[in-house]
């Protein structure tokens, strides 16, 4: 039995400061999970539909954010759950906006949680202890296929 | 004031003057037909009258006739002739004009043919009566000269014959003068039945004429066959010439029988005469009534042609009024709903759409009247109202946006002055750590504006439900909320009766205001009085601390956005509650009002003035045209 591999974290988001404070806390509560970036839905739907170098890593975790140029939050969901072989993915919504108009649309996409990076560090680390959570049944539902297969 | 030739009170004198005019023509029509029945009326009676006067006279007139004909037999005089006869003439004149006059034809000539044909019989009977008196007188005479002759002689051949006998000398002598005694006397005996028959002969009596003159006769022979036997001679002669005057005056041509038969013959003739007459006037009597009875009916028939009129105008009028007040019913209906019932619908249901937020549909506008002149307001406001509406839109847009992509790099950062302490404070001297600390300050605070305006320009858009509020459960709430500020004593005063309405929007601002109350207290200790008033027309809530007071000066002020009274370092407050608070009233239809002044006492009272609900009506609130509409009502 080989050892599971590690949840990816897909970070969309266009600012690099938001990318940062994730991998700071994901350093501070000492998870590996590898963390990949993209810098708006329409890279990161490329990145999940690459095959090649730049494939993301299976299983992985969308943290999403909202507002982004090119193609904003709400439109790679909806294009993300048209698609077949992504329309299961996992997506956390990571955004400044707590307007109750973004969180009802992000729900309808059928997202697994929506954070307000609102408050500083603490809610946050809530937030990726939460996140922790869902990792590990993320991984376990992948590898149940696989086992079988095996 | 003016108004077009299309409003519509222009339009209504029209109408009116057209009401009017049918109006009049109908009161001339109906006058019309009133004056020819009281034409017909007045022809009417002048035809009745005359009617009336010989039907009163005709028992009268039929009377006098009768009368005249049953006494014209019994006059006996040529003087009571000539009065009958005028009397008659009267009689027939006064028929003949009461016939004309009532335009009648009975047998009116034959009448008058009648009565003067038995004038003349009668007159003709009183001839006969005279000349059978006169033959009678003679005969008499006649038969006084016989008796005359035969009693002297009757008395010498009785005294003669009475004498004694020894007078007389001859037998023969004696015999002859005993037989001339008895045909004397028999002569006498035949005088004296003659006398008898004269006597009894009466003109009047039926079968007299034949019987009389058979008796007359036989008489008249035994006298001529007695005095055959008499000497010839004077005396005879004188018999005989007397007999023969008898003779004549009785049975001769012209005699006294033979004047009775034609007596007779003129008595029936006239008993003819009155009878004709009798039956003339009753023939007359029976027309006349005919006539009366035809005029009487043709006068009814007239009383009923008029009376037919009168109904006819009476019908003719009440269908006039029908048909006028119908027609007016009609034209004001049509009018009214044509002109103002139809587009009052119309208009209704454009600002029940606009009331429902709907301003896509423009207003008609379908007249120059007033309704036009609404119509054109209504599409006006429809037209301010979309502005405001896409305003309202715009800014909101622009709060939410700017918000949001403020918040993002300020998140970042926070972060970052976050991070840079972490990793770096230990190297930094103390200027930076502090310079660090307060752009931390800053963000945040910039952050808690971001917060709140975003917060304004979401009141609206969510907690419109309704549901029953209870004061006294959220007063529990609220000391549970303020727990940390335990020095302030929340207190609600009496135990308001919980009310509809809309929650959140009453507990956002309840909570302002205590959290306003406590924040800008100066003793950091005091007291917060809840009071829940029901006043005429709603609900007053009210606030009170015991704080510093705000001055009069500044009560408007506080409502506006970003405003404080105290530097922003002294008190962490954003300006943005009592914005939001009056923003939130305003959703509710109600108001809020400040009550303070420190220059009297200690303390602040604000007030939430809530309408009274009306029946649960399930309207959205309007989402943009949020206008304060009242301010005032100052509670003390």
């Amino acid at each position: 039995m080989t050892p599971k591999p590690p949840v990816t974290f897909l970070v969309v988001d266009d600012d690099d400061v938001a990318v940062m404070a994730i991998r700071r806390v994901v350093k501070k509560l000492r998870l590996t999970n590898p963390i990949e970036r993209a810098v708006d839905g329409r890279d990161a739907l490329d990145r999940l539909r690459d095959t090649g170098e730049e494939a993301v890593g299976r299983p992985f975790i969308i943290l999403l954010d909202l507002n982004m140029p090119r193609m904003n939050g709400l439109e790679f969901l909806a294009e993300l759950r048209e698609d077949i072989e992504l329309a299961n993915s996992v997506v956390f919504v990571m955004t400044t906006s707590d307007s109750p108009r973004d969180i009802a649309a992000a729900y309808d996409h059928k997202i697994a949680g929506y954070i307000v990076k609102e408050s500083a560090y603490d809610t946050f680390a809530a937030a990726m202890d939460m996140l922790q959570t869902y990792t590990e049944i993320v991984s376990f539902s992948l590898d149940l296929p696989a086992s079988s297969a095996a | 004031m003016r108004f077009s030739a299309e409003s519509i009170i222009s339009k209504s004198r029209i109408y009116l003057v057209a009401l009017l005019s049918i109006l009049f023509i109908g009161v001339v029509v109906e006058w019309r037909e009133l004056s020819r029945v009281q034409t017909d009326i007045t022809r009417l009676a002048a035809r009745a009258t005359p009617l009336l006067t010989t039907v009163a006279d005709l028992p009268d007139l039929e009377h006098e006739l009768r009368n005249v004909a049953q006494s014209i037999p019994a006059l006996r005089s040529e003087a009571e002739l000539d009065a009958a006869s005028d009397a008659v003439a009267s009689i027939t004149d006064r028929l003949a004009r009461l016939v004309a006059r009532a335009e009648l034809s009975p047998g009116l000539p034959y009448l008058a043919h009648d009565l003067r044909k038995l004038l003349r019989t009668q007159k003709r009977v009183l001839a006969a009566e005279a000349r059978i008196d006169a033959r009678i007188a003679d005969a008499r005479a006649s038969l006084d000269d016989m008796v005359r002759v035969l009693l002297p002689l009757h008395d010498t051949e009785m005294r003669f014959l009475l004498r004694p006998p020894q007078a007389i000398v001859d037998p023969a002598q004696r015999r002859a003068r005993i037989g001339e005694a008895v045909l004397v006397s028999e002569m006498k005996a035949s005088v004296t039945e003659l006398s008898i028959l004269l006597g009894g002969f009466h003109p009047a009596a039926r079968r007299a004429g034949d019987f009389a003159k058979a008796e007359l006769l036989a008489e008249i022979g035994a006298f001529a066959t007695r005095m055959a036997r008499l000497q010839p001679g004077p005396l005879q002669q004188g018999l005989a010439r007397d007999l023969k005057r008898f003779r004549d005056a009785m049975i001769g041509a012209g005699g006294a029988v033979e004047t009775a038969a034609l007596l007779r013959d003129m008595r029936e003739t006239r008993a003819r005469a009155v009878g004709a007459v009798a039956r003339h006037v009753d023939q007359v009597g029976i027309e006349l009534g005919r006539a009366s009875l035809a005029s009487a009916t043709a006068f009814e028939t007239a009383a009923q042609g008029t009376a037919d009129t009168l109904r006819k105008v009476l019908l003719l009028k009440l269908a006039m009024t029908l048909g006028l007040v119908m027609a007016a019913a009609g034209v004001l209906w049509f009018f009214i709903q044509k002109s103002i019932l139809v587009r009052l619908a119309a208009i209704t249901e454009h600002v029940r759409r606009i009331a429902a937020g709907d301003l896509s549909e423009p207003v008609p506008v379908t007249g120059a009247d007033e309704i036009g002149a609404i119509e054109r307001v209504v599409d006006q406001s429809r037209t301010m109202a979309k502005a405001l509406r896409r305003t309202n839109d715009e800014l909101e847009r622009f709060s939410y946006v700017a918000a949001h992509d403020l918040r993002s790099p300020l998140r970042a950062v926070a972060d970052l002055v976050e991070w840079t302490k972490e990793d770096y404070g230990a190297d930094l001297p103390q200027g930076a750590r502090d310079n660090l600390d307060m752009i931390g300050n800053r963000v945040r605070r910039l952050s808690g504006h971001l917060s709140g305006l975003l917060e304004y320009a979401r009141i609206g858009q969510t907690g419109q439900g309704q549901a029953i509020f209870d004061l006294t459960a959220f007063a529990e709430e609220l000391r549970a909320v303020f727990v940390d500020a335990a020095q302030f004593d929340i207190v609600l005063q009496d135990a308001p009766v919980p009310f509809l309405t809309r929650p959140v929007p009453v507990k956002t601002i309840l909570l302002n205001l205590v959290s306003n109350a406590i924040k800008h207290h100066d003793h950091g200790r005091g007291r917060i009085v809840i009071a829940c008033v029901d006043t005429a027309d709603g609900l007053d809530i009210s606030v009170s601390d015991d704080g510093p007071g705000i001055a009069p000066e500044y009560h408007d002020r506080i409502f506006e956005l970003f405003q404080t009274l105290r530097a922003r370092d002294e008190i962490e407050a954003s300006g943005m509650g009592l914005a939001l608070v009056r923003k939130l009233a305003a959703t509710l239809d109600g108001a809020i009002t400040v009550a303070s002044d420190p220059a009297q006492a200690r303390g602040t009272t604000f007030t939430l003035h809530l309408p009274r609900q009306p029946a649960q009506t399930e309207q959205p609130a309007p989402q943009t045209l949020d206008i304060p509409q009242r301010q005032g009502d100052l509670a003390a």
